[in-house]
Parts: C-alpha cells; sequence; structure tokens
C-alpha cells in the first residue's frame, strides 16, 4: 500500500521523515526534539541502551504512543495525528503476539480479510509468504505448537502480508537462543534485500546492529547521538558515548599540549587532529583496544609506550590483556589477535613494548 | 439502636473467630499433612457456597430447635439467638474462609522448610516462623472477608435470630413491618459504613501482600508424620460430618410429612401450589432471575473489563470506571436494595417503571454481584498479550474483529466461569431482593423466607434443597462444559489445563 | 559522518490524534458503562445516604438520627 503522492519531485522524497519529535511522559521526557529521515529500502537501526526512548520513537512512528510535539512523515503524507489503522506499518513485537486461537495460516493471513483478494489468492499470497520466512508446511499448527524462531517468522510474514511501506520490529530477536538468533538475523537481512521493504528495528545489541543495518541511530537519553553507517559509528564515533557503546573503547584521561600533541602526565601522544580542542583543554583520549600494537618497535615509532602485563584472559581468537604504563593512572585494555605477533608466553608481571597508532587515536571533551 | 448495632458486632467478631479457627486448621490439614482423602474434604468443604444463607438456619431448627433431635446439645440454651446465628454463620462463610487461607498456604515455597531443617530449626518453630508467618496475611484478609460477610448477612438471623436484633433483621422489621423509611435508611448507613470500612482495609492489606503462586517457589510437599495426619483426619472428618450433616438434614426435613409429628417420608413438601399461593412460579422466577442475570451480567461484565483493560485512551474516565466497578464488593445486598426503593421508587423518576419488575431484580443483582466476576475477567484479560490489539490495527482489522475471533474464543473459559458464577450467586442471594420483589416477580429464597415465617417449614426446606440442587446441576454443567471446551482448544491452548 | 541531529524549535504544536469512528464507538460503550454504574449504584448510594441525613419530612438534620 504504497503511498504514491504527487509529482515533480526532483529528488526522492524521504521513506521517513521526522522534525521535532518530543514525547513526555508525566515529568519524565522520554524523546527530545528527534529529527530523523530514512530513506526507501533501507535497513535501519535504533541502537541504544535501556530508557534511551527507541521504543518510544519507534510506537511513536506506529502511532501506538503518538508523539507531544514533532511531525512525521511518510513519503511526504503527514502521518502525524494519524490513528494506528491509518497508517501504512507492519510491525513485530519482541513477544510476537501471535494470535493463540489461530493458525499460522490464519494469523499471516490476518490482515488480507479486508483486502480486495478473492479466496484463493490469499491463501496463495499466504503460502508465498511461509516460503519466504521458510515456513512451508506449518501453515496448519498452532503457534503453541512451534519454537520460538519459527514464532517469530509468522509474526514476520504476518506483518508483511499486506505489503506494508514500512516495516517495524521491536526486539524481534531478543527472546531467542544465540545460535537461532544469529541465524535468523541473516534471514533477517536477505529477506529484507530481497523485499526492498524500508524497515527500522530497535535493539540494545551493538553487534546486532553492526552487522544487520545499512544506517544505525545511536541513541542516548531521549537524543540522538549519531547517525551513520556501522562503519560511520565504529571507527569515526561523534561521541564519547558512542565510542565507548559501540565496541570497547580505552578512555585516557589528557591535556592537549598543542597542535598535534596531547600529554598524559609526562608522556606526549602524537594525534593528528586536535582540533577542535586548544592546548590546555581536558579531553579523554581514546583507542580501541583491538588498536593497540604489540611487539619489539624501532625508535622511530610514534606514541610508544613500555607496559607491564597486569592480567592475561584466553578468549579463544584472541588474549584479552590489561597492561599498566607509567603516567597513566588507568590500565589498559588490549586485545591481542596472534597474526604475525611474538607468541611469547605472557603472565603477569611481563613487560611489554606497546603502540598507540596516531591515526587510531580519537579525542573527545573530557567527561564528555 | 446502639443496642442492635452491638449485637451485629459482637455476633460478627464471635462467628468470624470461631470460622478462622476452624478454617485454618482445616487449611494446615489440607496442605501440611499427608491424610487420605484430602481431595474428598475440599469438595466438601465448599458446599455451603451453594446454599442460599437460609438453609443452615432451617437446617439448624431441625436439629437444635425447640423439637429439634438434638435439642439437649444446648444444654437448655435456645437455638434462636445468639447461639443459633454464629452456628449458621459458620457454616456458611466457612468456605470463604478456607479459601483465602488456603491461597495463602499453598504458596509457601518448600525451599524455607528445608532451610529451616538445615538450621536445626525444632518443628514448632518451624511452624511458628514458617507457616503461620505465611498464613498471616490469609487470616487477617480472611478475618475481613468474613466479618463483613457476617456482619451484613440477612438469611441467618432472620430464621435463627429469634428475638435476638441484629442490624440485618432490624433493618428488615423497619421497612417491610413498619414503613418507617427513614430509620430505615439510618439503619442502612450503620450497616454500610463498617462493611465499607472492612472492604477497604482487607484490600488494602491484599495489595500490601503481593499473593499469588510465584513461578519460582517449589510446593510444599510435606514429610510422613502418622499422629499429624490421623488428628488432622479425625479433625477434617468432624468438620466434614456438621457441613453434611446439615446439608442431609435440610434434605431429611423437606421429606418428612409433618414434623415434628409425622416423621414418614414423602414429596408432600415439594408439593408447593398447596403450601402457597405463588406455588412453582417462585422457582421459575428464580431461574428467570439467575439466567437474566448470567447473560446480561456476563456480557456487561466481561466487555467492561476488556474496555478498561485493553482500550488505549481516556485514561481519567477507565480510572474512575474502574473505581466504581470495585464499589459493589463494599455494599451489602440489603443496602443496595434500600437505596434502590428509595431511588426507583419515587414518582419523579423517569426509570420509576422498572420497580416492581423482573427487571429491577436483575438490575440489581448484576450491580450486587459486579465486582468479583469483573476482577477475574481483569485478571484473565491482563494475561493476554498487551501486542495483540496493536497488531489487529496495524493489519487495518476492526478491533471489533480481533475481539470476536480472537480476544473472545481465548477468554471463553474465564466467560464460562462468570456466567455460572453469576447463575449461582443470583439463584441464592435474597438479601437485595427482600425490597425489591413484588406479588408476581417472587424468587425461591423470598418463598423459602415466607414459608418459614409462616411456620411451614418442611416446604420452606423443599425449597431450599432444591435451590441447592439447581446450584449442583449449575456447576456440573459448568464443569462438563469446561471440558469439553479445554479438550477441543487444546491444540493452541497447549498444556493450559 | 552525520552529527547529532536534535532541535527544540518553537512553535510547539501539541498532537491531536483523530479518532476514528470505531474508536468513538469503543469510547460510548464506556460511557454507557460508566452510566450504569452510576445510575445503578452511586445515585442510589446517594440517595439513600442523604434519606439517612434528613427527618421525616425532608430537612436536613445531620447527624442527628445517629444519636440514639
Amino acid at each position: 500500500m504504497q503511498d504514491l503522492s504527487d509529482t515533480a519531485q526532483t529528488a526522492p522524497m524521504p521513506a521517513l521523515q521526522i522534525s521535532g519529535l518530543s514525547k513526555s511522559f508525566g515529568t519524565f521526557t522520554a524523546l527530545k526534539g528527534i529529527d530523523l529521515a530514512i530513506e526507501k529500502g533501507e535497513f535501519v537501526c535504533f541502537l541504544g541502551p535501556s530508557g534511551c526512548g527507541k521504543t518510544t520513537l519507534l510506537r511513536a512512528i506506529a502511532g501506538l504512543d503518538v508523539q507531544d510535539y514533532g511531525t512525521i512523515l511518510q513519503n511526504g503524507r503527514d502521518i502525524s495525528g494519524l490513528p494506528v489503522h491509518g497508517r501504512d506499518f507492519g510491525i513485530v513485537f519482541q513477544s510476537y503476539a501471535l494470535f493463540p486461537n489461530l493458525s499460522v495460516a490464519r494469523n499471516v493471513g490476518f490482515g488480507l480479510r479486508g483486502s480486495d483478494l478473492g479466496r484463493q489468492q490469499r491463501k496463495a499470497r499466504v503460502a508465498e509468504l511461509l516460503s519466504m520466512v521458510g515456513l512451508d508446511g506449518q501453515a496448519e499448527k498452532y503457534p503453541a505448537q512451534l519454537s520460538g524462531g519459527q514464532q517469530q517468522r509468522v509474526a514476520l510474514a504476518r506483518a508483511l502480508a499486506p505489503s506494508p511501506g514500512l516495516l517495524l520490529l521491536d526486539e524481534p530477536l531478543s527472546a531467542l537462543d544465540a545460535q537461532v538468533r544469529l541465524h535468523l538475523r541473516d534471514q533477517l537481512r536477505q529477506l529484507q534485500r530481497e523485499l526492498g521493504v524500508t524497515t527500522i528495528m530497535v535493539t540494545h545489541d551493538q553487534d546486532e546492529a553492526l552487522s544487520i543495518a545499512d544506517r544505525i541511530v545511536v541513541m542516548r537519553q531521549g537524543q540522538i547521538e549519531q547517525i551513520g553507517t556501522p562503519e560511520e559509528v565504529f571507527r569515526h564515533p561523534a561521541t564519547a558515548f558512542v565510542a565507548g557503546f559501540l565496541g570497547d573503547m580505552n578512555f585516557i584521561p589528557a591535556r592537549v599540549q598543542s597542535a598535534g600533541t596531547v600529554a598524559v602526565g609526562d608522556t606526549v601522544f602524537e594525534v593528528p587532529d586536535t582540533a577542535p580542542h586548544a592546548p590546555g583543554d581536558a579531553v579523554s583520549l581514546c583507542i580501541r583496544p583491538a588498536d593497540i600494537m604489540v611487539g619489539d618497535f624501532g625508535d622511530d615509532t610514534p606514541n610508544r609506550l613500555g607496559a607491564t602485563v597486569r592480567t592475561v584472559s584466553f578468549r579463544g581468537n584472541f588474549h584479552q590483556l590489561s597492561v599498566r604504563c607509567p603516567d597513566l593512572a588507568e590500565p589498559l585494555d588490549i586485545e591481542l589477535r596472534h597474526q604475525g605477533e611474538a607468541r611469547r608466553r605472557m603472565t603477569e608481571g611481563t613487560a611489554l613494548d606497546i603502540a598507540l597508532p596516531p591515526r587510531k587515536l580519537v579525542l573527545f571533551p573530557a567527561g564528555g | 439502636m446502639s443496642v442492635v448495632f452491638f449485637n451485629s458486632l459482637r455476633i460478627s467478631v464471635i462467628s468470624t473467630a470461631i470460622t478462622l479457627l476452624i478454617a485454618g486448621v482445616y487449611a494446615f490439614a489440607l496442605t501440611h499433612s499427608r491424610m487420605p482423602g484430602r481431595g474428598f474434604f475440599r469438595a466438601v468443604a465448599l458446599m455451603p457456597l451453594l446454599t442460599p444463607s437460609l438453609l443452615p438456619g432451617i437446617a439448624l431448627i431441625y436439629l437444635f430447635g425447640t423439637q429439634g433431635f438434638f435439642r439437649e446439645a444446648l444444654f437448655g440454651h435456645s437455638l434462636y439467638g445468639p447461639i443459633g446465628i454464629v452456628m449458621g454463620e459458620v457454616f456458611f462463610t466457612f468456605p470463604i474462609a478456607l479459601m483465602i487461607v488456603l491461597t495463602s498456604l499453598m504458596t509457601i515455597d518448600r525451599r524455607l522448610y528445608e532451610a529451616a531443617k538445615t538450621l536445626r530449626a525444632g518443628r514448632v518453630r518451624t511452624f511458628f516462623t514458617v507457616t503461620l508467618h505465611a498464613m498471616r496475611f490469609g487470616l487477617s484478609a480472611a478475618f475481613f472477608a468474613v466479618f463483613t460477610k457476617v456482619f451484613t448477612d440477612f438469611g441467618v438471623p432472620i430464621t435463627v435470630g429469634g428475638s435476638y436484633p441484629v442490624l440485618a433483621t432490624d433493618l428488615y422489621q423497619k421497612v417491610i413491618g413498619g414503613f418507617d423509611f427513614q430509620m430505615g435508611a439510618v439503619v442502612g448507613i450503620l450497616l454500610f459504613i463498617p462493611a465499607a470500612i472492612a472492604f477497604l482495609i482487607g484490600h488494602l492489606l491484599q495489595r500490601g501482600h503481593s499473593a499469588g503462586i510465584d513461578g519460582s517457589a517449589v510446593i510444599y510437599i510435606p514429610e510422613k508424620s502418622r499422629g499429624r495426619d490421623i488428628a488432622c483426619f479425625v479433625f477434617c472428618a468432624a468438620v466434614a460430618a456438621a457441613i453434611l450433616g446439615i446439608l442431609l438434614m435440610a434434605v431429611l426435613g423437606s421429606l418428612f410429612k409433618l414434623w415434628p409429628y409425622n416423621l414418614s417420608l414423602s414429596l408432600a413438601s415439594y408439593n408447593f401450589t398447596a403450601h402457597e399461593s405463588s406455588g412453582w412460579s417462585a422457582y421459575g422466577n428464580s431461574l428467570k432471575l439467575a439466567g437474566g442475570t448470567a447473560v446480561f451480567g456476563t456480557a456487561l461484565i466481561f466487555f467492561g473489563a476488556y474496555l478498561l483493560e485493553r482500550m488505549p485512551g481516556a485514561a481519567w474516565m477507565r480510572a474512575v470506571i474502574g473505581f466504581l466497578c470495585m464499589v459493589p464488593l463494599a455494599m451489602p445486598g440489603m443496602v443496595l436494595g434500600l437505596s434502590y426503593i428509595f431511588f426507583f421508587n419515587n414518582p419523579s423518576n423517569p426509570l420509576g417503571g422498572i420497580y416492581g419488575t423482573m427487571t429491577i431484580l436483575i438490575l440489581s443483582t448484576v450491580v450486587h454481584l459486579y465486582t468479583v466476576p469483573h476482577l477475574t475477567a481483569l485478571t484473565s484479560l491482563k494475561q493476554l498479550d498487551p501486542g495483540l490489539e496493536a497488531v489487529g490495527s496495524s493489519l487495518k482489522v476492526s478491533r471489533f474483529v480481533t475481539f470476536g475471533r480472537v480476544i473472545l474464543p481465548v477468554s471463553l473459559p474465564t466467560i464460562l466461569r462468570i456466567a455460572s458464577y453469576l447463575f449461582m450467586n443470583s439463584m441464592t442471594t435474597i438479601s437485595a431482593l427482600v425490597f425489591l420483589y413484588s406479588a408476581n416477580t417472587k424468587v425461591a429464597t423470598i418463598s423459602v423466607l415466607l414459608l418459614n415465617d409462616n411456620a411451614m417449614l418442611g416446604p420452606a426446606a423443599a425449597m431450599s434443597v432444591l435451590i441447592v440442587a439447581t446450584s449442583a446441576a449449575v456447576v456440573s454443567l459448568q464443569w462438563l462444559l469446561m471440558q469439553g471446551l479445554l479438550r477441543r482448544t487444546n491444540a493452541w491452548r497447549g498444556k493450559e489445563a | 559522518m552525520v552529527t547529532p541531529a536534535n532541535t527544540m524549535d518553537a512553535p510547539a504544536r501539541k498532537i491531536r490524534v483523530s479518532t476514528s469512528g470505531e474508536d468513538l464507538l469503543l469510547r460510548l460503550c464506556l460511557i454507557a458503562l460508566g452510566v450504569f454504574l452510576v445510575v445503578g449504584l452511586l445515585l442510589p448510594i446517594y440517595t439513600l445516604l442523604s434519606k439517612g441525613v434528613q427527618d421525616a419530612d425532608g430537612n436536613f438534620v445531620g447527624l442527628q438520627n445517629f444519636v440514639t
């Protein structure tokens, strides 16, 4: 049910355009002035910790918890004040909300009754959908007889049956076992690519968001911290929060010494881009544990440090090290992978040479 | 006035204390012993729920009245008065107390006892710290429920109260006997206030202690103890015998040709047309009342609960109406009936036309019985996935279609339970109706009352037995329907029984 | 990299959701339930309470009736 809105548009209209969206529950502000544009066919993830407002935002888009202020345009059509049934979307809840007394086929076909499709056509459509989600032959089963993963797929098929313009997923994979979750994650992505339906998924799992999304909207305390592709938010986090939320991150309290250098106690680090911070500013010097290099370095290696191992733990694909460095108040976390590294036995007390590659360093305002 | 009030108070406290004691031990025996016949004892304990509150009084007259078979057992005291009232009320309120205390005992986690054992606590100590502690809330909730029931009850005191006045009978005399509506209102209010207070306290108590089976609690299986089991068995057998004795006495009483002179058995008492002008129509009216209440009440209460629980928006309206739905439980039936006289039997009231008809009886009964089925419906509706309606709306399916295709079928067991609750209680209720019936809407319970007034004990017993039999038939029917329903829908209910 | 985009612009219009016919019908049913409870419960109780504080002629006498 695509809204074929009018004519001469030079740029393609975003599938969803949100402006100035705000919502409060009593004295608690859940969303503060959200602006967001989602393109047709995109798979967007709303990512953030509990209470950040991601589910509230999703529900506002659905019309389940209408916003207090702000507008929502779907394909140019203002849906801000429309009731749920006046909007064009399909939804899958964390609990699936399957109709327990109806068969899988009846569940999936529930939204097709009102359309102009005849009985045979509806049956065909249901069969097509079941096949698409890999549930051939389950049509006459009841939800209680299915596994969690199967139930989720029924919910998905049901939501997609009327070919909605928007698919909303509220933590659909959270209730599943790890193995099933990974498998379904890929299936979901594939299905979405095939159908090309604009999709928004809410999740608190950053692995999920990074692997499945075209763009990620990182949220915190009712506001958007950053919007970007998975690579963008991971490699170039806009704020300290995003840096810490996606993947592990070392935060080193430091002070800008001059343009291009940052001091931590007596140690000076070369940092390619210290703007917009001025000399004297307190900053957090950040680097990912996986980016810290361990080995024998020449004197011309920038940002070289001596370190002493505090703890080592084996994580299968890598070793997780915690090391102490002079001048650094807190220990650094290092992820040591085994390609080409000296396979020395490391234990508590081992002395190491480490280096922090300048281009892997990021600066954030202190306390950010 | 104050004499009557304190009479009511005294009776209520005494019978509540006795009932709680018996129910407490009985509940302990059912859950903390291995005595045989626990299922049987449990079933017998619930039987008084099927009876109108007039029945125990009538049975007691046969047993301990001036011509009673065991009148010596009272050591010369008269049955008519506080003794009879207390005995009748204990019988009548026993199942209510038992169910509440039973719930609190059944939810005790077995691991508490195991912990006590590893800490080497003696049996007595364990009893006090674990068992009695868990019973505390049950007992206090039961206290207020039973107290209210006894304080406001009419059926027992009117049959065996004699000349010992309590508020309920006093109200009846003033209004029906003396047409003193003014003082009737006053007595009604005196009846209402303590009931409302007791209801409020009981309600707050239940809130504070979140009862209900905790999913992770492991049910306690008592260890072996022959002595304890024997003691429990003897106790429960005595109580069960008393309950069955009263029921059997009523049946027997209805079969005597002319008690106390002619004890040969016959069905003469059941020939109602001979004893009373309305004859069998009273029974017919009861069926009409019960049927009307069940049909109209179930639809209203269930759909009402649905609107309150699962409709978005209109928050303050739903909160206010939700509160109103709880009020009937604080209202004694007689007070409701009386207030209906004031409100509907008023020439300036456009709805006054319903006064004296079956409609006002059904209306008053539905309101009177509203709260318990309402809470049952709410609980059941809360368990449905909250996203069901949202999904339906997103699929552009009408709310009513979603209601009819999903909510209703899934809730059928609850609807059945509500309907049978309403039917059964309408058959046995009297308090609201005693002021609202007219010549052609006389119901069975009223008929019992009038027959007893006219010293026609046999027919009164007969009509009471008929009422009990009907209730029992309805319970059995409901059980059968429920089994069939659950079996047919087992496929999608999974393991729900 | 896209910078965070949050705006709080005035003027802010409070959103009012348009109600469909169906929602209206449900709301009416709710009101009907409310009316039922008011007529069947509240008004009769009120009548009773007011009668209790009046004397035989309908004059307000407060708690005098309860003194005895």
